[in-house]
């Protein structure tokens, strides 16, 4: 099997706080993360050029472009299709979830570090940054 | 021949000669009159037995005529006098008119005819009196009992009228007119529509004409201006008084003065929707406020495992004392999360928003993560917990809210368990499945035990064992929106057990809970 290689992970979620923490955590670890507000600016940022995530957390309710929208239109785009998400949500069934969104995996809110870091590695691999360092 | 008559009159014959006494017979035998020859002899029947017609001999010995009139006057129900005189005996006929004889006879007696038609006459003349007689005594009895129902109406404290069969009011009690201050001139037939206020009165007038073309009874609140200018509310009762043949004779009306009674039900009302609406405003901030207080918690929670996962890493011997200090925090991080979430799931249940998302869930399995995760806490508490299970209880259940509910009762039994074992048993039997959780603490006062699951409640004082009391309140609410039933039995000093009975596949409506809805009593 071949190594995965790390190209970032983008964390969409609307409130600062939470998506703050998360890319602070990741980046933390060695991974390279990104954030956006919202589904819409989530798009803008992947069809900007460069290079591709190779996770998406996604949250499901936030303004302007919802979760759910959102993964309609990275459906509708061959570029984009293949980036696994993963889902964060309230919702308890996280299996009803997946299956209606067809998504890599799910986590219900809150979720944890360990949590993260544990879906960051299955889709990114080890990670490839210093990390953070005294 | 002689008239004939309704009735069969009584007639008693009064003569001191036999052949003159059949004579009279022969002509009146149809009557089956009574016989007397002499006064004496009449008054002894006439005291015993009604008689309608006398036809009587003036000239008798031991009791005359007139003599026998006279004491009939004064002791018997008056009959028809026919007095008999002969030649001579003129004055004393005159003297039996003046007595009220009805007519007399002069001797021999012409005819048959004569005598019968004669007979005829006073028996008519009799019924005649008598049904006047009759009626008169009715038309008095009527006066006196109409005399005292007007008494009566005059003091009821309601206000009282009445009505012809055509709705055209022709009187009105007392009280109508010291409350109203009106006159019956001025409110008499249709008039008391001045009185009523202008936005219902029209539905009063449409009402009143409906019953007497139906002859319903009425029945109907509106107010009405008294004296002072100011309205009051009535309830209006109004119903027909039928003559014999059921038509209908009057309609008699009462209003009784509901203001009070009016207003305070109407005060009551608001208080309750005032109440409602608080209750509701509190659960509304309480929604609210925990869900925002959620988002930092979690990034604070986020940020401190992140730390101590730093620290982990970094692995230098000076970390442990701040891995050591980041562990409290995070514990007590964690406490503030479960009680805010306490928080929000109460405020949801009483809004209605407890939500269930059923899943396929093993119960034996939930309970035994749930006994996992609380195995550490429970060792420092100083207690085992052991579970005895089924090898599966699969239900149709919300899986989170299932491990609430476990999470609640071993958390709970930790800490009231006083460091003794805690037993913990999943079992299912007859599609229902049972859970069981059991220690050998403190244990909970009867007094209590009602109590345990109500909001803000708890049976021990909250100096010695902290949180809001919420956690049997959310446990049960859970429970029971999934059409389950939670118990407790206790024994203070030797524990608490507490069971769990929910369905396997329990009929669950997406939002269930509502049972909890603002039960505000007033």
């Amino acid at each position: 099997m071949s190594e995965i290689t790390c190209s970032g992970i983008l964390v969409v979620d609307d409130d600062d706080d939470i998506r703050d923490t998360i890319i602070q955590c990741f980046g933390d670890e060695g991974y390279e993360a990104a954030g956006a507000r919202h589904g819409k600016e989530a798009l803008d940022k992947l069809r900007s050029g460069g290079v591709l995530p190779c996770m998406i957390l996604l949250d499901i309710m936030m303004p302007v472009m919802d979760g759910r929208a959102f993964r309609a239109e990275q459906l509708r785009d061959p570029r984009l299709s293949d980036i696994p998400i993963i889902v964060v949500t309230a919702n308890a069934n996280l299996g009803e979830v997946e299956a209606e969104l067809q998504t890599a995996g799910a986590l219900r809110k809150p979720v944890s570090l360990k949590q993260l870091f544990k879906v960051a590695e299955a889709h990114c691999g080890k990670p490839t940054g210093p990390g953070w360092t005294a | 021949m002689p008239a004939t008559s309704t009735t069969n009159p009584r007639i008693l014959l009064v003569d001191d000669d036999r052949a003159v006494l059949q004579t009279y017979l022969r002509a009146l035998r149809q009557h089956a009159p009574l016989l007397a020859e002499d006064g004496l002899a009449a008054r002894k029947i006439l005291s015993e037995t009604p008689v309608d017609v006398v036809v009587c001999d003036l000239e008798m010995p031991r009791m005359n005529g007139l003599d026998l009139m006279r004491w009939a006057r004064d002791n018997c129900p008056h009959p028809e006098w026919i007095v008999v005189s002969g030649q001579g005996t003129l004055d004393a006929a005159i003297a039996a008119l003046k007595l009220g004889a009805f007519d007399f006879i002069c001797k021999p007696i012409q005819s048959a005819l004569q005598l019968q038609t004669v007979v005829a006459n006073a028996a008519r003349h009799k019924e005649l009196v008598t049904e006047v007689t009759e009626r008169r005594v009715m038309e008095v009895a009527i006066r006196e009992s109409e005399r005292q129902l007007r008494q009566l109406v005059e003091n009821l404290p309601e206000l009282a009228w009445s009505a012809r069969a055509d709705g055209y009011i022709d009187f009105y009690n007392r009280r109508w007119y010291e409350y109203t201050g009106t006159t019956f001139a001025e409110v008499e037939g249709w008039g008391w529509q001045a009185v009523h206020s202008p936005e219902l009165v029209d539905q009063v007038v449409e009402n009143w004409t409906r019953s007497l073309e139906t002859g319903a009874p009425f029945e109907m609140e509106f107010p009405l201006r008294g004296a002072d200018g100011t309205f009051r509310w009535f309830l209006t009762r109004v119903s027909p008084l039928r003559n014999g043949d059921a038509r209908i004779a009057r309609w008699f009306g009462t209003s009784t003065d509901i203001d009070d009674a009016r207003r305070a039900r109407a005060e009551r009302e608001q208080l309750v929707i005032d109440l409602r609406q608080a209750v509701e405003l509190r659960d509304e901030f309480l929604s609210i406020a925990s869900h925002e207080l959620r988002t930092p918690l979690t990034a604070l929670q986020l940020q401190l495992q992140g730390t101590a996962h730093l620290l982990e890493r970094l692995n230098n011997p000076i970390n442990t004392k701040f891995l050591t200090k980041l562990e409290v925090a995070n514990r007590q991080t964690n406490h503030l999360a479960t009680l805010v979430n306490g928080l929000l799931d109460v405020a949801r249940s009483s809004l209605g928003r407890l939500t269930l998302e059923p899943d396929d869930v093993d119960l034996v399995d939930l309970t035994h993560e749930v006994i996992e995760r609380y195995t550490p806490e429970a060792h420092n508490a100083g207690c085992t917990i052991q579970l005895d299970a089924d090898p599966e209880v699969r239900g149709l259940w919300d899986r989170a809210r299932m491990e609430q509910v476990v999470t609640n009762l071993v958390t709970n039994s930790i800490k009231y368990g006083s460091g003794r074992p805690i037993e913990v048993r999943v079992t299912s039997a007859d599609g229902w499945a049972h859970l069981v959780v059991r220690d050998h603490g403190i244990g909970i006062p009867p007094a209590d035990l009602e109590r345990v699951f109500a909001r803000f409640e708890r049976a021990v004082p909250s100096k010695h064992y902290g949180g809001l009391g919420l956690g049997l309140y959310i446990t049960r609410q859970i429970v029971e929106a999934h059409g389950g039933t939670i118990e407790v039995s206790s024994e203070v000093g030797h524990g608490a057990t507490f069971t769990v009975k929910v369905r396997l596949r329990p009929d669950l409506h997406r939002h269930a809970g509502h049972q909890a809805v603002n039960q505000v009593s007033v």
